[in-house]
């Protein structure tokens, strides 16, 4: 039992239980969808631990249905929070992923993970990133960077898009080459960036709740 | 590509994308940070401006009241009662004489009438914006000439360009501040107020002949005259020099550009 929960799955379960905590807070915002996002992640992970390793069978399908959706999400929050051309790119992107899952899904099928519909959610989550902080100094907020609780969650998966894109990137050659063919470097890789992930989303629910305090107090 | 190869490259090409995007986030805090200050200052700033703009509003207000009373006392009073003294002693036996008083009196009442109009402007809120800077400084050399202690003179040269209302309200206080000055402590007995324009540029000298003073000493000393002047100069970006020594007068020079 002990080997099947992981580094990934605590830290995706904090990040679930602070969501809980402050739902009062989330709910009116716009990280509403975040906590079933969080126990959608977290069931997804445990499945795709659980599969392999208790039922001998192989997890790729899972991941092939649940990164999509994983980016969409990502690119949705950037749709709520962003103005006139994040909106467009973060659509954009939506349509670009679906279009690339549904294609791959009939030319290649589910078995095999699919790298291309991964790769082309991490160039329009880092697109959104790079446009949310250009944004940010566009629209002159009086908001003090560190204080927006969105640039945390921009700072993690900017983080974490970047650390996993080299890997992406260069998937097929590493695959003609048979490199890390059991996944080990990725799983270090991905591990690491995950950690960071989670950890932004915590920060950015927690700078949230003290920003609604705060309101709370003045009115 | 060898493995090895290839785990170096992966490696080298990870760290470099993470580098930069700390870099990124990075930079993107410390801007943010720059930019708020900035704001902060920028506020103060504008806040400070506010200050002394309503400040300097109250001192001109005060001056003016000071004026209005001095001149009903001291001038519409007088003539008010020598045109009573005139009528009262008016007689019809001589008509010739009469007649001359009666002229004697409509000249005075046309002296109060045209004295009470200048007293309606000055009292008037949006002086400096009514009568523009040149004519607000004019009409304090006038008076200082009434009080016949100074010989004052006013020049102007060149069109003024068109002032911010708030610049000249602080640039007009600045010069009767310095009047003010010269009046109470430089025991001069002339006073030139010189008012040049050059395109953009406003140059206010104010000179007098007194017995002048030491800028070190007074900047040390816990007088708020002269700090008030450099920080209202300060306030409208106008340049500030005043030249004095002991036994040679003084020379205030503020330039300014509109």
């Amino acid at each position: 039992m002990l080997s099947i929960i992981t580094q990934n799955h605590i830290i995706e379960f904090a990040a679930l239980v602070v969501s809980i905590l402050y739902w009062s807070t989330l709910k009116k915002s716009k990280l509403r969808w975040l906590p079933f996002f969080l126990f959608f992640v977290l069931l997804v992970e445990l499945a795709g631990s659980v599969l392999p390793r208790v039922y001998k069978m192989e997890n790729a399908w899972l991941y092939n249905f649940s990164v999509p959706l994983e980016y969409i999400f990502y690119l949705y929050l950037f749709y709520l929070h962003g103005k006139r051309r994040l909106k467009r790119v973060s659509l954009i992107g939506i349509t670009i992923i679906l279009l690339i899952s549904f294609f791959s899904f009939i030319l290649t099928g589910v078995r095999d993970f699919n790298d291309k519909m991964l790769l082309s959610g991490q160039i329009f989550v880092i697109i959104c990133c790079c446009l949310y902080i250009y944004q940010y100094f566009v629209e002159l907020s009086d908001l003090p960077l560190i204080k927006d609780y969105f640039f945390w969650i921009t700072s993690g998966l900017l983080l974490f898009n970047l650390g996993n894109l080299a890997y992406v990137f260069l998937l097929p050659l590493m695959r003609d080459q048979g490199f890390d063919e059991f996944g080990y470097t990725f799983r270090i890789i991905n591990n690491s960036f995950l950690l960071l992930l989670y950890v932004s989303f915590i920060v950015a629910i927690i700078v949230l709740k003290k920003a609604d305090k705060n309101v709370e107090r003045i009115t | 590509m060898s493995k090895e190869s290839l785990e170096y490259y992966l490696w080298g090409f990870m760290i470099a994308l993470v580098v930069l995007g700390c870099f990124i986030l990075v930079l993107s805090i410390l801007y943010s940070r720059r930019q708020s200050r900035n704001r902060m200052e920028k506020l103060l700033m504008e806040q400070s401006f506010s200050q002394t703009l309503l400040q300097t509003q109250l001192e001109i207000q005060e001056q003016t009241l000071q004026h209005v009373s001095h001149e009903l006392h001291d001038n519409l009073g007088q003539v008010a009662s020598l045109i009573k003294i005139n009528l009262n002693t008016i007689t019809l036996d001589n008509k010739e004489k009469a007649l001359e008083r009666l002229e004697d009196t409509r000249e005075l009442i046309r002296q109060l009438i045209a004295d009470l109009k200048g007293l309606s402007v000055s009292l008037g809120g949006q002086r400096i914006a009514q009568l523009g800077l040149g004519k607000a400084l004019e009409i304090d050399v006038q008076r200082l000439n009434k009080t016949g202690e100074f010989k004052a003179e006013f020049t102007q040269e060149g069109i003024l360009p068109k002032l911010d209302g708030d610049k000249a309200t602080i640039l007009y206080r600045m010069a009767q501040e310095c009047i003010n000055n010269m009046v109470k402590h430089s025991l001069a007995t002339k006073i030139r107020v010189d008012l040049k324009s050059k395109e953009n540029l406003i140059i206010l000298a104010l000179t007098d002949n007194g017995v002048g003073f030491n800028i070190e000493e007074q900047l040390q000393s816990n007088g708020a005259g002269l700090k008030n002047l450099h920080n209202r100069a300060q306030l409208i970006n106008a340049s500030l020099t005043i030249d004095s020594t002991p036994g040679n007068g003084t020379r205030v020079n503020i330039q300014l550009i509109a």
